[in-house]
């Protein structure tokens, strides 16, 4: 992958999101900043690439530590979500 | 800047390009329908595009230790649905800055393996500033999500988006590119309009 391409790509990715929540509504932006949170344990996929291609003992375990917490950040993520999204007076 | 073509798990593949494209898609609607429904779509869009984004990944790399990896996710994983049933974790209006704090924990886990070993994932002496600088941004998500207050956690979730894209720089993950690029901006944008 070049670095034209990736740049490229980073730009997509930063105008979507900036389109994506240009109107979001005031009663809406905590639930918007919940599942930024998620979406944040998105850096568990740099841990499963360290942790599929260490192949140093120290950085394998690393690796696999940095899954093991975005793992569970990720499922404790979408249940705290999912239970509270219908909950009107929380959110 | 990126790893030199050829080197393992730098190229450009059509699954990598095409599990990163439907995950940044799956999180843009995510991120748009929550921001205007009472409804769970949002949620399960964002949860898929996020899947969506660890398959391309896994099936991108040559993967040395599948049983591990998989043994872990799903430890992880049911962990983390187990401690959010009981009621252990905060309320939803508290969950995004913990969320992120996590998120930046395993961010600068991942950082510091690539430090240790950085043949191993195609990390050049180019690409090294990228790793210092996803790591910079893992340690200032860390001390801002523990003794920030509530005006430092609105600027969480760029940070998050930055040392995000900055890893996928650096270990030429184009999911981590497009979909921190989105975490970073939208989440610039909400807490600009939250000010």
């Amino acid at each position: 992958m070049s670095l034209p391409v990736a740049v490229a790509m980073l730009l997509a990715g930063a105008l979507a999101g900036a389109f994506a929540v240009r109107a979001v509504l005031p009663a809406r932006s905590t639930a918007v900043s919940g599942l930024l949170g998620l979406c944040a344990t998105l850096t568990l996929a740099a841990g499963l690439v360290v942790a599929t291609e260490g192949t140093m003992d120290a950085a394998r375990i690393l690796g696999l530590l940095a899954l093991l917490v975005g793992s569970v950040a990720f499922a404790a993520g979408v249940t705290v979500l999912a239970q509270g999204i219908g909950d009107r007076d929380r959110w | 800047m990126l790893p030199a073509e050829g080197a393992e798990g730098a190229s450009l593949s059509i699954v990598a390009l095409g599990g990163a494209l439907l995950a940044s898609a799956m999180l843009v609607a995510a991120l748009h329908r929550t921001a205007r429904r009472h409804d769970l779509t949002g949620i399960v869009l964002g949860a898929s595009g996020i899947l969506a984004a660890l398959g391309a990944t896994l099936f991108v790399h040559d993967v040395v230790n599948l049983p591990e990896t998989l043994g872990i996710l799903s430890v992880g994983t049911g962990t983390g649905y187990l401690l959010a049933r009981r009621g252990t974790f905060p309320p939803p209006a508290r969950l995004a800055p913990l969320l992120h704090l996590l998120g930046a924990i395993a961010t600068l886990m991942a950082c510091t393996a690539a430090w240790i070993n950085p043949a191993a994932f195609g990390v050049d002496a180019a690409s090294l500033p990228l790793v210092a600088l996803a790591s910079l941004c893992g340690i200032a998500l860390v001390v801002a999500g523990l003794f920030g207050g509530g005006r430092a956690h609105r600027w969480l979730g760029a940070g998050s988006g930055a040392a995000a894209a900055s890893l996928g720089f650096a270990l030429g993950n184009p999911a981590l590119i497009l979909c921190g690029g989105i975490i970073g901006s939208a989440a610039l944008a909400l807490a600009r309009r939250r000010r």
